[in-house]
């Protein structure tokens, strides 16, 4: 499902930062899927992802020049990007819906929505991946993942301690690399 | 905090989650240059974490990339074809690259080498003053022995001659010698027994034989024990002890010594 590992991470920067359109497609047809998947989780709706999609990997387009590995990793600022436009979305619909300032409680409540309905898709052949992870790590992952919560965040927002949240999202990324494999 | 401690730490998935702090991300980037298997982990995260994102998502329609590049410009200025140019640039990469870092390794090894010539040398160097000087040490702590024992012996030789009961008996010489300087004294203490002789001016006895020091013992000879001639001038030679000696006397015996003295080969005789 994700695409064949042709460039590094180092010479795909170098030559999209080079306004290069193929090294562009490559990283499109790469991180796509994961970044369409986070907006989807966060909007819940498949037209508005699809198009806050498109700004963003035009978004990412049009700023590469200012990422650097210094800043991380490449999927982690693109990661950004695409939770912070998805977020402002939410924020600016819920805005519309009502006069009363987003709560960000509303999100998590949207995502376990989300995630609780029954979703026919299994387009990637990873049937039950998400409901083999606990609840408790889910929500935690999701947390950091679709909300961009810091641990620290995390830890204030569920009354865990820190220790305990960095254990728990940890053992879920494990698990959920146990359950890929 | 060792790899394995960082990597277990919570801080590598904060950084895949862009969550991490900028003292963070510097951190977990040089640890990711100096320890690849961090930035294993790290990718094995981001690859969990992008699938965790895909799971259960409708799929993604082929007309978005169409719209997103129809938006992008359709040439870009800097870029002939951009095929050649991938390959080119990623070539030049790694041409640029395996330069750089063959140069460099040549470079390593030649300074590796140099240290190591230099250092064994050092090594070597310093290997050898250390055996030397453990040698000379051992010899100064020998001679220190041997000095010490000597000293000993003379103090109590000296202790032994200092006691007031000492007798000093002068042998003279008798016999074929009779006349010649040759002498010899003996130390006797009655109340202790000890029996001491200096032999300095006597000379070495013919060869194979050796002298024996008698006391005569109300008309009978008690052997004393053989001594030999010590070049050392001041060396007092402890002999048996002696009780209730009248007289002392010298023989020259087969090596070893004789039961019972032959009295035609008597040198020394001094009566107490």
């Amino acid at each position: 499902m994700l695409s064949k590992v042709k460039y590094t991470e180092e010479e795909l920067v170098a030559l999209v930062k080079d306004g290069n359109r193929d090294a562009f497609s490559y990283l499109y047809d790469n991180y796509s899927r994961a970044l369409f998947g986070v907006i989807y989780k966060i909007v819940a709706e498949e037209t508005e992802a699809e198009d806050i999609l498109q700004n963003v990997f035009l978004k990412i387009w049009n700023s590469f020049s200012s990422y650097s590995g210094d800043k991380g990793r490449l999927y982690s600022w693109m990661l950004n990007i695409a939770r912070n436009a998805s977020i402002d979305f939410i924020r600016s619909k819920q805005n519309k819906m009502n006069s009363q300032n987003f709560q960000s409680d509303n999100i998590v409540n949207e995502i376990n929505r989300h995630h609780n309905t029954s979703v026919n898709y299994d387009h990637i052949g990873l049937k039950n991946v998400l409901s083999k992870l606990d609840e408790e790590h889910k929500l935690i992952i999701d947390l950091a993942y679709f909300e961009g919560y810091t641990q620290d965040e995390i830890s204030k927002k569920l009354n865990m301690p820190l220790g305990t949240v960095k254990t728990r999202i940890r053992q879920a990324i494990i698990k959920l690399r146990t359950i890929i494999n | 905090m060792n790899t394995n401690d960082f990597i277990s730490s919570g801080v590598l998935e904060s950084f895949v989650l862009g969550t991490a702090t900028q003292e963070e991300i510097k951190l977990v980037n040089e640890l990711c240059r100096k320890h690849p298997e961090v930035l294993q982990e790290i990718e094995a995260i981001e690859q969990s974490l992008m699938i965790y994102a895909a799971a259960e998502v409708p799929e993604l329609s082929g007309l978005v990339k169409e719209k997103l590049f129809s938006q992008l410009p359709k040439n870009n200025s800097k870029i002939a074809t951009s095929e050649n140019k991938i390959h080119q640039l990623k070539s030049e990469n790694y041409f640029r690259y395996y330069k750089i870092a063959v140069a460099a390794s040549m470079a390593l090894l030649l300074m590796s080498s140099a240290f190591n010539i230099y250092f064994y040398n050092k090594l070597q160097k310093t290997t050898s003053e250390l055996e030397a000087l453990n040698t000379e040490k051992q010899y100064y702590a020998d001679q220190f022995n041997v000095q010490q024992t000597s000293l000993k012996n003379a103090q109590n030789d000296l202790a032994e001659l200092s006691n007031p009961e000492i007798k000093i008996i002068k042998l003279n010489s008798i016999g074929i010698d009779a006349g010649k300087p040759v002498s010899a004294l003996i130390y006797w203490n009655a109340t202790t027994h000890k029996t001491y002789i200096n032999s300095i001016q006597l000379p070495a006895p013919p060869e194979g034989k050796q002298y024996q020091l008698w006391a005569l013992v109300d008309g009978k000879p008690v052997d004393a024990g053989v001594f030999d001639v010590l070049p050392d001038s001041v060396s007092l030679q402890k002999m048996k002890d002696i009780t209730g000696a009248q007289t002392f006397a010298v023989t020259i015996e087969v090596k070893g010594g004789s039961p019972t003295p032959t009295l035609s080969e008597m040198c020394l005789l001094g009566n107490i």
